[in-house]
Formats: C-alpha cells, sequence, structure tokens
C-alpha cells in the first residue's frame, strides 16, 4: 500500500481509531494484523518471508542470550546473520553474482553458466533485514535483552510505517515502547499530521513534479538525449531522491507519532547542509548509522586500527550502494561517494587552499558537495553502468547549440530541450518549488518544522496549516507515483 | 481525542466541500452530466455539420446518442481505434459511410458498437475493422462503460462469454462520480477548464473544416492544424518514446477469440467485414528492433487470422510498403489522412 494512495488514506485512520479502542494488552496483535494486510497488499507470498526471518530471529536471540560464553554467543549470531544475509543474497544479489560469474567464465572460454533464478526482490527486504540483524547484534552484544513476547518481536520487525521504507530502528527504541501504555496526546497527534503533511508535500508536490524531468531521460535510450536536458535531469535526480525518500520517512515517522511511537528521524535537511561530512550525518540517518556502528567502527577497530578511516569510509559506502541494489553502478555510486567525501576531507585539512574565510568556505563547500551528491546520483538513478557513463559523456555535447536554439525557439526546441516534453507550468512550477524547498530547509536548518511552527502565533499556525493543504490539492501529482525506495 | 478530530474536521471540511461544489459546477470530463453536452455535440453532427472545438467529450455517449438516431442505415462502417478515426466518406466515393471508430478502444467498445449498431437496426452492409494490436492486447481502459448497455447487448446476441465485469459496471460508474465529486487532480482539471471556460464551447461549423480538434458529420475525426503540420522532429521524439515504452505489440488470444465471434456474427446478417493493418511511425520500429519486438510475427499473425476466416486484409504494419516515411506521421501511431487512404489501397489477401 502506498502513502500517497487513497486505500492508505482510508487504512490508517481506521487503524488509528481502532489502537485507541483497544485494549493496551491486544493493541501489539492489532499493529500486527494492520501491517500485514499494509505489506500483503504488494504481494501476499512474499509474508513467509518476512515470517521466516522473524521467526529465525526471534529464536536466535533467546538462543543467544542463553549461552554463558562469547564464543557460543557469536556463532549464534553468525548463524543468524547468515539467515538474513542469505534471504538477502538468494532475492537481490544471486543473478548478479551469477551473471558476473558467468562473463567471467565466458571471458576464459568456458561454456560453464550459473542458471539465474527468476524471483521478484520482495519489497523492503533490505530494510527490514537490517532492522532484524540489529536486533541480534545487540542481543549478542548484551545492550539488549532478547525479546520473549513473540508478537512484539514480530511487531518491531513489521511495525507498518517504517516496514517498507525505514527508517531502520533499532531494538533499543523501538520494542520498549511496544510495552508501553500509549494514550491518546493532542500535541503528538498535531505534530504528526503535520510531518505527514509535509511529508505528503514533499513526495506529492515537489518529488513528482520533478520526477518526469528525471525520468524522461532515464527511460529514453542511451545517447537519445545530449546537453542541456541532461544537465535539467542531472540537477532534479538528488532533489527528486531527498524529496521522495525522506517525504516517505516523515510520512511514516508522523504515522508512527499519532500512535504515541516515536521512530527515528531519518533525515536532517542534508541539502543544505555546509559540507559533505555533514551532509552524510544527516541523510538517510538510520542507514548511515547502522553501517557506522556495526561496520565501521569495527572495522576500525579490529581491522584497520591505524591509518584506515580512508579505508574504512570506502568500504562503508561500497556496501552501502551494493545495499541499494545489485549492479554495477550502485557499486560506483559507494565508490564516488566515498572519493568525494575522502577528497573534502583532505582538502578541508589544508583549508587556507580552498578559500580565506569560513563563510564563503561553508558556501562554495556547499555547492560543491551538492555537484558531488548530483554526479553520484547519476549512478543511483541509472538502470545500468551504460547509461549513466552515457549521461556524462553527452551532458556537454551540443550545449551551446541547443541554448542558442532554446532561446530562438522557432521550432518548439524550449519544450523539447527545456521542459522536457512537459508543459511551460509544470517547469516554473517545479523551479519554484525546488526554490521553496530550499528556503524552507535553510529555515528548519538546526530544528525541525514542528518547533518552527510552535514559536509561532496560533493564527499563523492555522494559516500554514491551512496552506499547506492548499498548495496539497492545487499543485500535487496524483499520478500514485512509486516511492523510489521501494526498489530497495 | 475530541479536540483533535474537531480540529481536523474544522480543516478538511471547508476544502471538502469546496473540491465536490468545484468539481461537481464545472465538471471537466463531463462525468456528473446526464449527457446534455454529448447530446449539442449530436444533435449538430446527425443535422449533417461538422464540430469544431470539441473537448473532454465522451464520444461514446454521442455515438450512441447518433447511431440512435441516425435516419438512415449507413453502407459502410469503419471500427476500431484512433488509429481508424481518420477514415471519412471520402474514402468510400458514392456510398453512405459513417465512423464508429473510438479513442482508446478495446475489444469491449468493438462488442459495444456492434451491439448498438444491431440493436438500433444500423448494421451496414460492409465493415472495416482496425486490427490495432494496442487494442488487441487486452486493455484495461473502462472507458467502454459509457456504453455498457450495448456491451451487455452485444454479448448477448453473439453468445461471447461474459466475465465477471458486467455485474460491476453500475458499481464503477458510482465509484468513478465519486471519485470526480473528491479528486484533486478532477479539481485541478476544474479549475484550468473554468479559468477557459470561453474558449472550451464546442462550434457548429456546418459544412466548414474544424480548426481545432473537431469531428466532421461522419463521425471522423479532424485534427487541429497545428498537428497537422507537425514538426517531424517532435513527432519522431514522440515515437522514440512510445516506442521505449511500449511493451511487446502483440495479440491478446482471448481478445482474439472474441473478434472471431464478433466477426461470425457479423457474417452471419450478411455483413461484409475487412480487416485493416495500420503502420506505426517509422522510427517505433528501430526501437522495437533494438527491445527484440518481431513485428512480423503480428503481421503474418494478422494474415493467418484472415485467411483462416476468409477476410479480405487490406494495409500494412510496415510503412515501407505504403512508400511512407517520418514526414506522413503526427505522431507515433497517426499519419495524415492521405497516406491513411495509400495504406487502405494495399491488398494483403482477398479470399475471392
Amino acid at each position: 500500500m502506498l502513502f500517497n494512495s487513497i486505500e492508505f488514506a482510508f487504512f490508517f485512520p481506521i487503524v488509528t481509531v481502532l489502537f485507541f479502542l483497544t485494549p493496551h494488552k491486544l493493541r501489539w496483535l492489532l499493529l500486527l494484523l494492520s501491517s500485514c494486510v499494509f505489506y500483503m497488499y504488494f504481494k501476499p507470498e512474499y509474508i513467509l518471508i518476512l515470517a521466516f526471518i522473524i521467526v529465525v530471529d526471534y529464536l536466535v536471540a533467546i538462543k543467544i542470550e542463553q549461552q554463558t560464553t562469547q564464543r557460543q554467543k557469536k556463532a549464534w549470531l553468525i548463524f543468524s546473520l547468515i539467515a538474513n544475509l542469505g534471504v538477502l543474497f538468494i532475492f537481490k544479489y544471486f543473478n548478479f553474482v551469477a551473471s558476473n560469474f558467468n562473463d567471467a567464465l565466458a571471458l576464459f572460454h568456458s561454456t560453464g553458466r550459473i542458471a539465474y533464478i527468476n524471483l521478484i526482490l520482495p519489497i523492503g527486504l533490505s530494510f527490514h533485514t537490517l532492522q532484524a540483524m540489529s536486533y541480534t547484534i545487540e542481543v549478542s552484544k548484551g545492550k539488549f535483552k532478547a525479546e520473549r513476547h513473540f508478537g512484539i518481536y514480530a511487531l518491531y520487525v513489521m511495525f507498518y510505517p517504517q516496514l517498507v521504507a525505514g527508517p531502520i530502528e533499532r531494538p533499543q527504541n523501538l520494542i520498549p515502547q511496544f510495552h508501553q501504555k500509549k494514550y491518546f496526546n493532542y500535541e503528538n497527534a498535531r505534530s504528526g499530521m503535520v510531518l505527514i503533511a509535509w511529508g505528503l508535500i514533499k513526495k506529492v508536490v515537489i518529488a513528482d513534479r520533478l520526477g518526469p524531468f528525471v525520468n524522461q531521460v532515464h527511460s529514453m535510450p542511451d545517447g537519445y538525449y545530449t546537453g542541456v536536458p541532461l544537465i535539467i535531469s542531472f540537477i532534479a535526480a538528488p532533489f527528486q531522491i531527498y524529496c521522495d525518500f525522506s517525504g516517505y520517512s516523515d510520512i511514516a515517522t508522523g504515522c508512527a507519532r499519532i500512535m504515541g511511537y516515536n521512530l527515528m528521524i531519518n533525515f536532517k535537511t542534508p541539502v543544505v547542509q555546509p559540507n559533505l561530512n555533514r551532509f552524510w550525518a544527516t541523510w538517510h540517518i538510520s542507514l548511515t548509522s547502522w553501517f557506522r556502528d556495526y561496520v565501521y567502527i569495527p572495522l576500525r577497530k579490529n581491522l584497520f586500527p591505524k591509518a584506515g578511516m580512508w579505508l574504512s569510509i570506502m568500504v562503508v559506502l561500497v556496501l552501502s550502494g551494493i545495499w541499494h541494489g545489485a549492479s554495477w553502478n550502485f557499486v560506483l555510486w559507494g565508490i564516488s561517494n566515498a572519493l568525494f567525501v575522502i577528497i573534502y576531507n583532505i582538502i578541508n585539512k589544508n583549508k587556507r587552499i580552498i578559500a580565506f574565510n569560513s563563510h564563503l568556505s561553508d558556501f562554495w563547500s556547499n555547492k560543491i558537495g551538492v555537484v558531488c551528491i548530483a554526479a553520484s546520483t547519476v549512478f543511483f538513478r541509472s538502470s545500468d553502468l551504460n547509461k549513466a557513463l552515457h549521461i556524462f559523456r553527452d551532458m556537454f555535447k551540443n550545449v551551446f547549440t541547443q541554448i542558442l536554439l532554446i532561446i530562438k525557439n522557432t521550432h518548439g526546441e524550449r519544450l523539447e530541450y527545456l521542459y522536457l516534453k512537459q508543459t511551460t507550468g509544470s517547469f516554473l512550477l517545479a523551479v519554484i518549488f525546488l526554490c521553496s524547498l530550499l528556503f524552507m530547509e535553510t529555515k528548519f536548518l538546526n530544528k525541525n518544522l514542528d518547533s518552527w511552527l510552535l514559536a509561532k502565533s496560533s493564527r499563523f499556525r492555522w494559516a500554514f496549516y491551512y496552506s499547506m493543504i492548499l498548495i496539497f490539492v492545487l499543485f500535487g501529482q496524483f499520478n500514485k507515483l512509486d516511492f523510489i525506495y521501494f526498489q530497495f | 481525542m475530541k479536540k483533535f478530530v474537531q480540529n481536523i474536521i474544522i480543516l478538511i471540511l471547508p476544502f471538502a466541500v469546496t473540491i465536490a461544489f468545484v468539481n461537481f459546477y464545472v465538471d471537466p470530463d463531463n462525468v456528473f452530466s446526464s449527457g446534455d453536452f454529448e447530446k449539442g455535440v449530436a444533435d449538430i453532427l446527425l443535422k449533417g455539420h461538422n464540430v469544431d472545438n470539441l473537448k473532454n467529450c465522451d464520444e461514446r455517449v454521442v455515438l450512441k446518442k447518433i447511431i440512435t438516431q441516425l435516419p438512415y442505415k449507413p453502407d459502410i462502417v469503419s471500427i476500431g481505434s484512433s488509429r481508424s478515426l481518420q477514415v471519412s466518406s471520402i474514402f468510400f466515393p458514392g456510398k453512405r459511410f459513417f465512423n464508429c471508430s473510438l479513442s482508446h478502444a478495446n475489444i469491449k467498445d468493438l462488442i459495444a458498437v456492434v451491439g448498438l449498431l444491431d440493436s438500433s437496426n444500423k448494421l451496414p452492409n460492409e465493415v472495416y475493422f482496425d486490427t490495432s494490436p494496442i487494442m488487441m492486447n487486452a486493455s484495461n481502459s473502462q472507458e467502454w462503460e459509457s456504453i455498457y448497455q450495448y456491451y451487455l447487448y452485444g454479448l448477448k446476441k453473439m453468445n461471447i462469454e461474459s466475465n465477471s465485469d458486467e455485474p460491476n459496471v453500475a458499481f464503477h460508474i458510482f465509484k468513478k462520480k465519486c471519485t470526480a465529486l473528491f479528486s484533486f487532480s478532477y479539481l485541478q482539471n476544474s479549475i484550468l477548464r473554468f479559468s477557459k471556460r470561453n474558449q472550451n464551447k464546442f462550434k457548429d461549423v456546418d459544412t466548414a473544416l474544424p480548426k481545432n480538434f473537431g469531428r466532421l458529420f461522419d463521425f471522423s475525426v479532424a485534427y487541429p492544424k497545428e498537428y497537422q503540420n507537425r514538426d517531424t522532429v517532435k513527432a519522431m521524439a514522440d515515437a522514440k518514446m512510445f516506442a521505449a515504452k511500449t511493451p511487446p505489440p502483440k495479440i491478446n488470444l482471448a481478445d482474439l477469440k472474441i473478434l472471431k465471434q464478433i466477426i461470425n456474427y457479423l457474417k452471419s446478417k450478411g455483413v461484409k467485414v475487412t480487416l485493416v493493418n495500420a503502420p506505426f511511425q517509422p522510427d517505433c520500429y528501430k526501437i522495437f528492433d533494438e527491445k527484440k519486438y518481431v513485428f512480423n510475427d503480428l503481421a503474418n499473425g494478422f494474415k493467418q487470422f484472415a485467411m483462416e476466416m476468409e477476410l479480405p486484409l487490406i494495409g500494412t504494419f510496415n510503412p515501407a510498403d505504403a512508400n511512407l516515411n517520418r514526414r506522413n506521421f503526427w505522431d507515433q501511431i497517426h499519419c495524415d489522412k492521405p497516406s491513411l487512404m495509400t495504406v487502405m489501397k494495399i491488398v494483403q489477401y482477398n479470399p475471392q
């Protein structure tokens, strides 16, 4: 079920009202059943995979806790990790590995082939695998007690607001909340609604309005577009992804908050952060912190204790790339991001090279950072590596000729090259909403929308709520585009 | 909780009421009108005049109103999708021709149109069936619901196995109205329509050719001047995009079985049936080739079907057969009228 669908508009209020009408003892059951309905709306049979992961990790965590030696705990943890990663490997990475293996065999003129398996990736598998893994890891470290209530544990993995695209929660944050009795709280409900509205605006008004400018380029055959259209798509793509994904996270957090559950904040205005380090500290926080805690820190501590920071960053970002998708463009996405971060940090150590005062440095760091992110996004959005390389190759081809043609506009070149077949109005609205987003994000730097609103008068708040609805209704794109991160 | 619910109602209610009012009052796609708009259009066409500036009109309702009131029985009728909407009286000199093709038509539309002609006692002597792969590809278009009574009539008369759609038609129409009443995108269309309300009225242009999008007296389509003089580069771009996004053009076997039943019924009523193939814009084929779509299979499939049914098959899927190039096309699927005339002169198979 999509958050921006009519079905969810009925599903969510019904579940929420039932939640508050249900006695506390049975709420886990209501939420679990609702989560099953929510998940099964996509592809019902895949709930069995989720059930497998849940049962394995539930039992393994109890086993881990019962072991007396670290060695035994580690063995059970490895078993759990293999089970989780094994499922992920079969559904997400098997064909990628097989295809590369087959290519390698072909290089050596071998006739042997690994057969491909025809499976559709279960929606959100990468997300709930990480969430399930963090549970057994935390239990094995002794930082969290294994949950004995099977229903509560299943709900931890399946809680519908964050089931398919995060935020990737930690057991310490979420499981205790399911044991607490929740009462309806006006402030929670109000701020939850504000978050949902803001998320919907980011998704439906901004991301889906920018979408056609990006999708148009990526849906056409290689070499079809050159120059200006590619540059427009290059600029629009990172903002589209940001609004799409952070919009989803805001809606998820808002839905949970109305019921009294606090989910991790996944984005803290990353696009207006002054540099790449801050960008990665505020972008998809639940994933970056997962990799920080479970990959980066152990790597630095154990494998690369000395001069290993750059190598650890590279490993983490490449793994993060592979986590997103099983193809070489995601590997390159990770490598390029790691290289940008490493280069930025090396230069930043010698600040005098790049700037003569800190303000200018922050300003240019942000702009350069945005360009770097946009460049790596080309790998992220492209269907394959060839497509990405074509975009880089053709991006500056014919630019000046096209600009002259756009200015003259004798045969509708403005429509073809600048508006990418959208209307003038759509193009202008996309630009206006993109600028408004940057303005609002700058306003919320170091604070959130709700605290900013709470500091205003009641009249202002009401005017703001009405404006949000008006903008949503008048300028939303209601063609039910999927959330980009659903593919992971 | 009471205060929260109250505030939500205060927030949402004014919007809901305004949206419902605007959508119902402006009604850009004539969802709530009882066909008055379409009746106005049908009345002009029934007078034998052309209509100009036709937007957001339910052409199925217009067709229903015309066919049921048409004072004569046509000699020749063309049935198909928008690809055959340009077939007009000048293609058949000396004959009374009527075009019953519909935009976005699918197999259910074909059943409904034949049902409409039959129930109104207007079955012609000859029918030209457009055999577009787009139309014969199990399309999910629900537009046929506007003439669903004739669809049901057609199913019964032609002994076509019904599926579960029928009992749901009334519900679908009700759902469509409810959705339109509170739809945000319908509101956006309503506002656009209202802001251009003076430009949106259809016009009776008598025998003059429409300048904008319109219909001729025989219900064939008239495209706007700017579309007819469309830049070839734009048509090429549209063609490439269409081909890149289109799934492999193939014939759905269930649809083909129904077409067979329709044709057999028409034959039993003494109607001569001719199948027509029409080409796509040449650039589409380059992309189809890249995507390894074998168009010859499709063409051969239709030829085999024509031979099996002993029906004449005219036209071609291959633009080169009719010496057409990208300049003869306005977009990915529609060629100009003279080109369509040339295409329809090609005889692929004639059983006599």
